[in-house]
């Protein structure tokens, strides 16, 4: 088979030769076809973090963004008023749509050994809020609170939007609320703008924040883990905050940190909605409180998870920075206690096992309902049965169904919570 | 003599069975009155060593090894009479910690063995065959080469077209003027029925076909080959076209922008033996993956963007082999544009990828013992994430037995 070399080496060599130059043009001539990018004419989603002033969104509604109807539109907004249904009709933001702060911000859910009244919410109640209101994979939403309004609303919507998976650019505080609206020149009204519903659901984006929100299993286990060596709070470890404010609490999870969720904004004086501090402000607060860049992870927590999504949303939304919030809060993690007859491996206080370390700084006395199905049943914290809310969100994202262990319907979370 | 003209037959149909590689070493088998059937069983396995520089750890900066199996296959084959063949093929997927062509994974993707080929295959006339069945598709002539006999370590990483490389449906193929011109044409499964993760407009077939034309030796099978080693000398130039109608919505929540498929390809290989010389080897391909902008839309169908999305792109390889030794030397470029190079969940739209790659394969057996060595280099035109610029050092064995 092998051919001469004198023979045909000419046009073998001619060949090559011809293979090689098309090659070469090919290489550094041709290129290949570039496609458009139709996220280039997005604004909405370049602002520096999630907190943002009044002018940007005045900005935003003049530019035809608010509610825009547009299918094709890849940077329609939609600011909802994270407040109560009377509130809202007194007056709102043209344009802004309610997030109702009765039943839209908390639910009661089972989860470890006992329901709770102030978990986030379901992935059903989440669907019926983004469908009402419009929301699509394409729409940056806001969220304001009526004038005088806590600042605690916007903080745990916004929150409750990261858990289910919307990414930080489409996800924006008003800082100050609605009076930082009116007191930047701009006016209110009480007209309830019509939308279309959307057919978009929490299922439609990319993942969920899992990591964002902790059980009481979890953080029974997170507190174990430190007590055990096995994780480090050190510089580059971990951070547990204890935001619950004043007046400062003494019986705490064990290796927290007490801080105040105050210390985060600045109040306005007219019993306006108090305003996030500015990032240098925020950052030496949070360096005062041990917690920098450097720090791998920080678990938030308070009495029922109101107050404790100010930090949250300090940490995720203007820092970037890793944050955990242990939704159960203290208002779960007291109950879970000998006096209450919860099942021994629950109990947070006594000690780790294996070590003289308490689970809890302080002697902790809250109440609850125990499930004495669940008391029986869950014998180990990490019983993976046991983190119910987990399981059911993730089951309703994958699947689209509940299998559900969510107990009881919706409790209120009030805008003074915690 | 005529059980010999037989068994010649029917091992001859068997050889011309074998898509994926030579593959005689296998146990034979014949049986029927006058020994017209026959089987043979084949073990085809390539055994991989990897290194990465990134993909684990921390922000996945750190390096990452894998020992993998690329291929894992058993394959069937049989004859019956002049006219019918049929190959079967099993592949057990393997855990992959490092996948081509960026795959970084600690699951354990698959443990199960699948039926990669089941293809029914009648000939009536070298220039009428049918094909029926799950079989490779007529689209690239890459994807149309066998898996074990790649110039480079394996087949051009991004010219695979939307569906998998295998597909159910019909082929109808043959030649002409002594195999000088070779004509194909398809109608595959395609897309498969709607999901409720991603509504599609309707399940149609999809439809390709295939032309090349040779102008020295043949290349008449069905299957191509990377290298011949020297046996032949080959210039094919060959073309594709795809078509798929509604194949995707560029907004599945809304379920409106109904976008057809279409995709091409030219290609064009080369393989010339000079005695002293060596062998020289040499191809190019083209190939435009086309969902009609489906990616610009609200909530666009993930089957329309992604690496196997719309996207288009070109590799050039170029091999020389030693005339003495069964050496082989290997180098291989990629260019290609994505329309959104979405791997999880960062959008990475216009991204472009540059990829380069050289090493050498050493031939004990031919095709049957091999080993191959591959250095690669990964550039993403705009980093993210997801996607990290990479260098890459492979080992392989390949076995057929």
């Amino acid at each position: 088979m092998l051919e001469r070399p004198k023979k045909r080496f000419g046009a073998v060599t001619a060949t090559l030769f011809g293979m090689l130059a098309i090659l070469s043009l090919a290489m550094w001539g041709c290129g290949t076809s570039g496609y458009d990018n139709p996220n280039a004419g997005i604004t909405t989603t370049q602002t520096p973090t999630a907190l943002i002033e009044a002018a940007t969104l005045k900005q935003w509604l003049d530019e035809g963004k608010v509610n825009n109807q547009d299918p094709a539109t890849r940077d329609k907004v939609v600011v909802l008023e994270v407040t109560t249904s009377a509130a809202y009709a007194t007056s709102h933001i043209p344009g802004a749509l309610l997030m109702n702060s009765s039943g839209e911000l908390t639910m009661t859910r089972m989860e470890g050994v006992a329901p709770m009244t102030t978990m986030i919410l379901d992935g059903t109640t989440m669907d019926t809020l983004i469908k009402r209101s419009g929301i699509n994979g394409n729409t940056t939403v806001v969220f304001t609170v009526n004038k005088g309004g806590s600042w605690l609303n916007i903080a745990r919507a916004y929150f409750t939007f990261r858990y289910w998976g919307f990414p930080k650019e489409r996800l924006k505080v008003l800082n100050g609320g609605d009076n930082a609206w009116e007191d930047a020149g701009f006016t209110l009204d009480a007209v309830t703008p019509t939308v279309a519903a959307s057919t978009y659901s929490v299922r439609n984006n990319a993942a969920m924040q899992t990591d964002m929100r902790y059980s009481i299993g979890q953080m029974i286990k997170l507190v174990d883990d430190i007590n055990l060596g096995t994780v480090t709070t050190a510089a580059t470890g971990v951070s547990i905050l204890d935001v619950r404010g004043a007046p400062l609490p003494t019986t705490y999870v064990a290796n927290a940190t007490v801080d105040d969720f105050a210390q985060y904004g600045d109040a306005v004086a007219g019993g306006k909605t108090t305003r996030f501090k500015s990032v240098a402000d925020l950052t030496t607060r949070l360096t005062t409180m041990g917690v920098t860049s450097a720090k791998s992870r920080t678990y938030v927590y308070c009495v029922s998870g109101m107050r404790a999504s100010v930090p949250f949303f300090v940490l995720d939304g203007v820092m970037g920075w890793p944050v955990t919030m242990y939704d159960g809060s203290w208002g779960q993690w007291s109950a879970y206690t000998t006096a209450n007859a919860v099942s021994t491996a629950w109990r947070i206080d006594t000690n780790t096992s294996g070590t003289t370390l308490p689970r809890t700084t302080g002697t902790p006395s809250g109440t609850l309902t125990l499930d004495p199905a669940s008391n029986f049943m869950y014998t180990s914290i990490t019983d993976p049965r046991a983190n119910q809310i987990l399981n059911d969100d993730v089951n309703y994202f994958t699947s689209g169904t509940v299998t559900t262990t969510s107990s009881g319907g919706s409790s209120g979370g009030s805008s003074s919570g915690c | 003599m005529k059980r010999t003209t037989s068994v010649m037959l029917g091992t001859l149909l068997v050889g011309t069975a074998l898509w994926c590689g030579p593959a005689f070493a296998g146990p034979q088998m014949t049986f029927g009155p006058n020994d017209e059937g026959m089987l043979q069983l084949d073990y085809k396995g390539q055994f991989q060593m990897a290194v990465r520089d990134n993909g684990s750890g921390a922000d996945q900066n750190g390096e990452t090894m894998s020992f993998n199996f690329r291929r894992n296959r058993l394959a069937l084959m049989g004859a019956y009479g002049d006219m019918f063949t049929l190959y079967v093929q099993t592949e057990y997927v393997d855990s992959q910690n490092l996948s081509l062509p960026f795959q970084v994974s600690d699951d354990r993707p698959s443990k199960d063995f699948t039926i990669l080929d089941a293809a029914l295959r009648f000939n009536f006339h070298d220039s009428f065959k049918v094909t029926a069945g799950k079989f490779k598709y007529n689209f690239t002539r890459e994807n149309l080469d066998a898996c074990e006999t790649p110039l480079t370590l394996d087949r051009s990483l991004f010219i695979r077209a939307n569906e998998s490389t295998r597909d159910n449906g019909v082929a109808v193929w043959g030649n002409f003027l002594d195999g000088m011109f070779q004509y194909r044409a398809d109608v595959m499964e395609g897309r498969t029925a709607t999901d409720a993760a991603a509504p599609q407009p309707q399940s149609s077939y999809r439809y390709g076909v295939r032309g090349h034309i040779s102008l020295l030796d043949p290349e008449k099978d069905y299957g191509y080959k990377g290298t011949y080693l020297g046996k032949k000398k080959v210039l094919t130039i060959g073309g594709a076209y795809q078509y798929e109608p509604r194949v995707a919505y560029a907004d599945t929540v809304a379920k409106t922008g109904e976008k057809n498929y279409h995709g091409y390809t030219a290609d064009i290989f080369f393989e010339y033996p000079v005695e002293t010389i060596g062998t020289v080897t040499a191809s190019m391909a083209y190939e435009d993956v086309d969902f009609g902008d489906a990616y610009k839309g609200a909530n666009p169908d993930p089957v329309a963007f992604g690496l196997n999305g719309q996207k288009n792109g070109w590799y050039a390889k170029a091999g020389y082999m030693l005339p003495n030794l069964p050496l082989q030397f290997f180098g291989r470029y990629e260019k290609w544009s994505f329309a959104n190079l979405k791997l999880n969940s960062v959008d990475a739209f216009n991204q472009k990828i540059d990829w380069y790659g050289m090493g050498a394969n050493y031939y004990f057996r031919d095709q049957n013992l091999k080993l191959t060595f591959e250095y690669s280099t990964t550039d993403f035109a705009a980093e993210n994430s997801e996607s990290k610029d990479f260098n890459m050092f492979v080992t392989a064995l390949q076995l057929i037995f």
